[in-house]
């Protein structure tokens, strides 16, 4: 009888079901760490991680596949193991490449604008120009900075965000993590004098404007002269 | 079209798989290389028989060696497997989970502008005594009652093998041995973090007998990393100290994700008494914060 040649090809993988396994893992590893695609999950600093650990998978996969190592009693993969290791490859590499939405982020209250920069490194990330472009951590950074409250006051700054809104009114907003996309959390700054039409929420824009320092533990305001709507980042986040 | 609120699950439960999955693999290849390559025997020989004694070994281990949660914990089931001691690996992997100098430099760092020493050592001392109590509770206990009784905790016959072929070996294996417990655990954490509004507990957060409790189930609930979860909690200015401190001790301890690995290792009638015997020592310590300091 004349044998189906994919049956064999079959037989071949279900043989090496753990080195398939294996490369799969290393291979979108890979795939992410070498691309910007990791950046919509995780912190940059994970990036060396990631690519060691594809590659650590890639070299035991393919001796695997080449040799198995083992083939001993129940240690070949269950079908559990394959099922949840496909679906969890599959939610890896279909998930949209997107930020959080913002109703998840209001879900988890407060916004971070406090707690990693110290008065040091916010002093000397305050730019001496005018117009000059400003991390929206960093301005949010004079609630609690006395001395970042001076350099900003009336200060002529260009921000980048997202357009959004709360009960306060109109915000500039951008999504911040710490290690992953789960523990993002949104920092805002308020708007006012927006130019009419104002532009969807949502949508990336850049902003000049002058900032007022509204006092302690109050976020500042930026009284927007120029607005822009700009392309979404490579990197949507901030650090 | 995708609704919006499983498009955020999505997104959360990927982000939290490609966090912890070159993690749990890194850790099985350096649990299956420290197993391998380093001479077990001899350090194990060196394991104290005082109770006291063990336990200090442990936390100290865990101080000087440290490993995050989701690596660890196979370290912990290899060194198992290799004859330490249960009570010493548990409390290795506990004190290291928790004591290590990253999440106490990334607490202090969390804290900056807030009583940042004061908290450090306030979460190295608590979660210190957190971990002496729970030792000295594990120690006394059968770890036959505990452990389950599991096929893959057996050595393989690798005398035809290479030390780099069973280093190969153990690693894929206990890769794809703890992975899906870890894909589960995974999405629990991420539907948590999408689906439960702070904002709704947040007031709550306020009242200083309930605010510890909420922080524990928060933080267990949330399954940040202890390297972390300082990040997530200072901020929150109305709620506090002692609730932060609940936070800061509980989660590194027991959470949804670890819950999952627990369920491979041990029995889950233990595994709830330890969820209990965790929740009660946090609310203890952070009341006696709330008390005495601050």
């Amino acid at each position: 009888m004349e044998t189906f040649p994919l049956s064999g090809f079959l037989d071949f993988l279900t043989s090496r079901i753990l080195a398939v396994l294996a490369i799969g893992w290393g291979g979108l590893f890979l795939y992410l760490g070498a691309t910007k695609n990791l950046l919509f999950f995780l912190h940059p600093s994970f990036r060396p991680w990631v690519l060691t650990a594809s590659v650590g998978l890639l070299v035991f996969g393919i001796r695997e596949a080449i040799k198995p190592s083992h083939s001993c009693c129940e240690h070949a993969p269950s079908s559990k193991v394959m099922l949840l290791s496909l679906l969890a490859m599959s939610v890896i590499f279909f998930c949209p490449k997107q930020t959080l939405s913002w109703k998840a982020l209001a879900k988890r209250g407060p916004v971070g604008w406090v707690g990693y920069k110290t008065i040091e490194q916010s002093l000397s990330q305050v730019p001496k120009e005018a117009d000059a472009p400003v991390d929206l951590m960093l301005l949010s950074s004079a609630v609690i900075n006395p001395a970042v409250r001076t350099l900003f006051d009336e200060k002529s700054v260009s921000v980048i965000g997202q357009l959004a809104s709360n009960e306060n009114g109109p915000h500039l907003s951008r999504q911040y993590l710490w290690c992953c996309a789960a523990d993002a959390r949104a920092i805002q700054i308020p708007l006012s004098d927006l130019p009419t039409p104002t532009l969807p929420f949502e949508t990336w824009v850049e902003v000049k404007g002058v900032v007022e320092i509204r006092g302690y533990s109050v976020l500042p305001l930026i009284h927007v002269k120029e607005m822009r709507q700009i392309p979404v980042p490579e990197d949507p986040y901030g650090y | 079209m995708i609704s919006p609120d499983i498009k955020d699950f999505w997104i959360s439960w990927a982000a939290l798989l490609l966090e912890g999955t070159p993690f749990l693999f890194l850790g099985s290849m350096l649990a299956a290389g420290v197993t391998l390559f380093l001479p077990i025997e001899k350090m194990l020989t060196r394991v104290p028989t005082s109770r006291p004694l063990r336990l200090a070994y442990g936390v100290i281990a865990g101080i000087i060696l440290p490993l995050c949660e989701c690596a660890s914990i196979l370290v912990v089931r290899r060194l198992m497997k290799r004859g330490l001691p249960f009570d010493v690996a548990f409390i290795y992997f506990l004190s290291g989970a928790m004591l290590n100098p990253i999440t106490l430099f990334t607490t202090h760092t969390a804290f900056l502008n807030r009583h940042p020493l004061e908290m450090t050592l306030m979460r190295f001392g608590f979660g210190l005594l957190l971990i002496i109590g729970l030792g000295i509770w594990i120690s006394f206990q059968d770890s036959s009652q505990i452990l389950k009784p599991n096929p893959h905790l057996h050595e393989h016959d690798h005398h035809a093998s290479s030390k780099f072929s069973m280093w190969q070996n153990d690693s894929l294996h206990d890769f794809f041995l703890m992975l899906p417990y870890y894909v589960v655990g995974s999405a629990a954490a991420a539907f948590f973090n999408t689906v439960v509004p702070w904002k709704i507990i947040a007031p709550f957060m306020e009242n200083p007998w309930l605010s510890p409790l909420l922080a524990i189930l928060l933080a267990q609930g949330m399954s940040l990393c202890s390297t972390i979860d300082a990040f997530v909690i200072a901020p929150f200015f109305t709620i506090p100290i002692h609730a932060k401190i609940a936070f800061l001790i509980s989660g590194p301890l027991f959470d949804f994700k670890l819950l999952a690995m627990y369920l491979l290792l041990f029995r889950g009638r233990w595994i709830f008494k330890f969820w209990v015997a965790v929740v009660l020592g946090s609310l203890l310590l952070s009341w006696i914060q709330w008390r005495l300091f601050l």
